[in-house]
């Protein structure tokens, strides 16, 4: 690789090479390095086709099916799955024990594909919209929770002293209480309904938020920068919703994402027990309360939305997972 | 040169730092000490860890409260609770510059933001352009390309970053500046482009400095004044030049022994000296402040005193 | 020098890291050599490669790490007593962890993180010991109060029962160097064993380093970023620069005759007791390069202020200065114009010349 060097060459350069410097340590991109980590996981990335996938249905189905999720129709009731296509191998074809149900019951022109239930409802159809139903409420309990616990972690972690101490009291007070005890109490008080559903998540569900954001801001508090600005005769509430929040982002998103799922399983818990969404309303809580009952006969009705608040629950798990490893590598 | 009228810029008496620890102990991480800073110079403080020199850098900042004695810095005593007032000169007037290229500057802020954190603190309603104003000169100031002002510390190198924790430092063009150990982080090369950096502001500027480190060969080139602390206590301070030429202290004396040379004919066999207070009989408590001359002072009971020299 | 025999020789050494923004290439090229006996300082600044680079002898890699190139050549005496040569690079797990500890050993930068908070360090300094030296009861407790007693720790017997957080900074650095020393290793890495300590210590902790290394016999890789600290125990210094070695030779040859420019700047830039104070402190302008771009020529000409057109374009190879000394600059082809070091530079040398022994130590 000899190139012939030319005489020129060994002269003293005299261009200004302060530019080539320029150059140097641009083009990082944090968002692109979380982003690649987090998809470089093969957990995380199944996650976000799963969710992806449970939020559409949750929203198109409903939508498209020729039936509504109160449509009593019970001179349909109990017919199991049937679905066009499948059939023809033989299975979800709407027989039971070898019977043509549908035929028996004249219902030959339909389709439903997770059957119908004891009033002759399409379990397909509510169990998406039962999806939405748990969804939203487990949204509305968690954002709502996450301003509240983000606000009492950043002044009891910021402002400490007396603040501090008697704001973690009560926290250690409410937390030693079950929150199912809680959220139950209330319920029976309230009567179940579905913004008393939301406001009984939310009561005890910012505690652990709370929690971590307090730990970050503790953390943060001691770091140089904060110094800095407080050397620098920043206010207080500037020092906390400039220099600190940003930087507890990540975990609060995070801690956002595993409640979701935490929340999902609450409601579904308190429909359970009888405590969930009045019907017609379904959530896919109250759908396998009213499901289980027949599981033995009927298997097909507790099966359809247990599965899809299995999969919707490790969706969010594997995605929250996946966002922490993205976000804190090292913590692994 | 008149300094008789100039009335010091910092005066700290007495100065003591007690931290409670877990058993009802204290740490004395500072006992008892005393120094001045004049307008426009360089005061080094210099010690290892445990020394106390860090404590009290952000005692006189104000970052933490005092235990005891006082501090009036430009006429403000600024030992007790700050009033308002007090506590807006101070701000305005006094800053630090840390040690962390990495942890000194907020990751989620962009430079040309947290260059400008002082000026946001104290003229919220600033015009745009006249704060980008002063952010580009600043940066023009500290050899900071202003291409770079809308890029995050993650894309700056380690010594770009102190610049930019210089930057902001200065932007308010404060009297005081405190360096607390701002270039031990870096490497070598760069430590001598910041520290001819600091020079070059103080001839324009007239700044101050309080220049904290470990590092006395540093020290020793920026310094006009140096104070050497040894477990919370200042055990000698002068002028740089007597302080080398005349060091008394024999903690003085190891730790300029302890200093590399770059000559490895006489490095090699050279061995530095050691300092063992116990094995000395030295207690700081028992000594008191002896003037070797008008700026020169170390700590020491007079028997002492005198089996130094 | 030349009869002194060659215990490890390093050749081409590359090494890359994949990161979410592209590849890192860390190490370029690099060489080594290490002779029985000597000690090889590696000085560089941040991004040099120079921890890197040594990490490779002790088969020390991170997961995204990528080995492009280089062969280490280990010669060493078996237990069977005859003499063996092997490539490090190619050895087994198994066959690189039974040299390790026995003939190559390592000390750390930071003592805390080196040792074991959760044992004490008589269990410790053992380990090691027992896996290699097979020893054990009376003669495994001797070997160890002995150690101690090695590296200058008083009241050994007592210390073996302390725990790592029970000890200070300097003593941890001690213990930590007794355990690599535990198995007489032929080769002690040093990776900046004493920048996390404070200053009269390091001063201490260099001295112990250099007594037991002409006691003992051994051959010692010296990473630093600090000249003084080179000038004190190095035979052998390498400049490391943006993942190459830039200039190598004895220490007279690089203290006292630098060829390269970077070596001039980091020999200018670092303050002196002895040199005036009013004096401006030499700097280099600029920043290290980014090692995710690819370098285009000499990886040191946009901060070289006697950059050659050349160094823009073609990385300059090795020009040799003398039988132990070469330095990869354009500047050393005949075809280049004379260029001498910063005045300020060369009179600190004529001073060091004229220091020769007898300094006061103040």
């Amino acid at each position: 690789m000899e190139k012939t060097v030319s005489e020129e060459g060994f002269r003293l350069c005299t261009k200004a090479h302060d530019e080539v410097a320029e150059k140097e340590y641009a083009d990082y991109s944090y968002a692109k390095e979380i982003a690649g980590r987090f998809l470089a996981n093969k957990g995380a990335a199944i996650s976000l086709i799963i969710i992806a996938t449970i939020v559409v249905m949750a929203i198109v189905a409903p939508m498209i099916s020729p039936y509504a999720y109160d449509d009593v129709q019970t001179q349909y009731n109990n017919l199991p799955p049937r679905i066009p296509g499948l059939e023809q191998i033989g299975i979800f074809d709407g027989t039971s024990d070898g019977v043509d149900l549908y035929a028996q019951k004249g219902a030959s022109d339909q389709y439903h594909f997770f059957g119908t239930d004891s009033l002759g409802r399409d379990i397909w159809t509510r169990v998406w919209s039962g999806t939405r139903i748990s969804l939203t409420i487990a949204l509305w309990a968690v954002v709502i929770d996450v301003f509240i616990g983000v606000a009492y972690g950043l002044i009891s972690g910021y402002f400490g002293g007396k603040v501090d101490i008697v704001l973690q009291r009560i926290t250690e007070v409410l937390s030693s209480i079950p929150q199912l005890v809680i959220v139950t109490l209330m319920l029976v008080v309230m009567k179940p309904g579905l913004q008393n559903i939301i406001v009984a998540l939310i009561i005890t569900g910012w505690i652990d938020m709370s929690r971590i954001v307090r730990a970050q801001v503790l953390r943060l508090k001691s770091q140089e920068f904060v110094l800095a600005a407080r050397t620098l005769g920043v206010s207080a509430w500037n020092i906390i919703f400039r220099e600190i929040l940003p930087n507890t982002l990540a975990q609060i998103i995070v801690t956002f994402m595993f409640s979701i799922p935490n929340a999902i399983f609450l409601e579904a818990f308190l429909a359970f027990v009888g405590l969930g969404v009045p019907a017609p309303l379904a959530s896919l809580g109250s759908m396998i309360n009213d499901g289980y009952k027949s599981a033995m006969t009927y298997p097909y009705m507790v099966v359809a939305p247990v599965v899809v608040l299995a999969i919707l629950m490790l969706g969010f798990n594997l995605f929250a997972d996946g966002l922490r490893d993205a976000v804190d590598p090292d913590a692994q | 040169m008149t300094d008789e009228d100039r009335r010091p810029l910092l005066v700290v008496e007495n100065l003591k730092q007690y931290f409670p620890i877990p058993g009802g102990n204290v740490v004395k991480a500072v006992d008892d000490i005393s120094f001045d800073i004049m307008p426009g110079e360089t005061f080094g403080l210099v010690g290892e860890s445990g020394s106390g020199k860090s404590t009290t850098g952000r005692a006189v900042i104000r970052l933490d409260d005092l235990t005891a004695g006082r501090i009036t810095f430009d006429g403000d005593d600024i030992s007790q609770k700050l009033t308002t007032e007090i506590e807006q000169r101070l701000r305005t007037n006094m800053a630090m510059v840390f040690q962390d290229p990495m942890a000194s500057l907020n990751p989620y802020r962009k430079v040309v933001d947290t260059i400008a954190t002082g000026l946001d603190a104290h003229f919220p309603r600033m015009d745009r352009e006249e704060r980008k104003e002063k952010v580009y000169e600043m940066m023009d100031r500290v050899g900071l390309s202003r291409s770079q002002a809308n890029r995050f510390p993650s894309q700056f190198s380690g010594g770009q970053r102190q610049r930019v924790g210089l930057a902001r430092a200065l932007i308010m063009r404060p009297k005081l500046v405190i360096a607390d150990e701002a270039i031990s982080a870096l490497d070598v090369s760069i430590q001598a482009q910041v520290v001819n950096l600091m020079k070059d502001i103080q001839d324009e500027m007239g700044t101050a400095y309080l220049f904290i480190a470990h590092d006395l060969s540093m020290v020793r080139y920026i310094s006009n004044r140096i104070a050497v602390m040894h477990l919370g206590h200042i055990v000698e301070a002068g002028l740089t030049d007597e302080i080398f030429a005349n060091p008394v202290h024999p903690y003085t004396k190891s730790l300029i022994s302890a200093i590399p040379r770059f000559n490895p004919e006489t490095e090699r066999d050279r061995k530095p000296l050691v300092y063992d207070a116990k094995e000395l009989g030295i207690s700081y408590d028992e000594g008191r402040i002896h003037h070797l001359s008008d700026s020169h002072y170390v700590l020491a009971t007079d028997e002492e005193l005198v089996s130094w020299n | 020098m030349a009869e002194k025999e060659c215990i490890l020789r390093m050749r081409d050494m590359a090494i890359s890291f994949k990161t979410a923004n592209g590849l890192v290439k860390a190490v370029r090229g690099t060489d080594l050599n290490v002779f029985k006996g000597e000690t090889v300082a590696i000085v560089g600044e941040s991004g040099s490669g120079k921890s890197v680079t040594v990490k490779q002898i002790m088969g020390i890699r991170s997961a995204n790490e990528v080995v492009e190139s280089g062969s280490i050549e280990f010669t060493y005496i078996d237990d069977g007593g005859a003499k063996r040569t092997v490539d490090i690079m190619k050895l087994s797990e198994r066959e690189l962890t039974s040299l390790k500890g026995n003939h190559i050993a390592m000390v750390f930068q930071d003592p805390l993180t080196s040792l074991d908070p959760t044992m004490n360090i008589g269990r410790q300094l053992s380990e090691s010991i027992v896996a290699h030296l097979h020893l054990e009861g009376e003669a495994l407790h001797a070997r160890c109060v002995e150690l101690l007693d090695l590296v200058g720790i008083t009241d050994p017997e007592a210390r073996l029962r302390s725990y790592p957080h029970q000890l200070s900074g300097g003593m941890r650095q001690r213990v930590v160097i007794a355990i690599a020393l535990s198995c007489n290793p032929d080769l002690l890495i040093c990776d900046e064993p004493t920048t996390a300590l404070d200053v009269t210590i390091q001063a201490r902790i260099l001295q112990l380093i250099i007594d037991l290394q002409r006691r003992m016999g051994i051959s010692v890789i010296f990473i630093t970023h600090n000249l003084g600290v080179v000038a004190k125990v190095a035979d052998y210094v390498n400049v490391m620069y943006a993942g190459k070695v830039i200039e190598a030779g004895t220490i007279d040859d690089v203290f006292f005759d630098p060829r390269h420019p970077y070596t001039w700047g980091l020999l200018s830039s670092m303050p002196s007791v002895s040199v005036d104070r009013s004096e401006r402190l030499y700097t280099i302008h600029g920043n290290p390069p980014n090692m995710l771009n690819d370098i285009v020529g000499d990886a040191f000409a946009p901060r070289n202020p006697y950059a050659l057109d050349m160094d823009f374009e073609q990385e300059p190879p090795r020009f040799v200065v003398n039988e132990h000394h070469w330095a990869a600059t354009w500047l050393l082809d005949p075809r280049a114009p004379k260029v001498e070091m910063p005045s300020q530079l060369k009179g600190r040398i004529a001073l060091m010349k004229t220091e020769g022994g007898g300094e006061s130590d103040r």
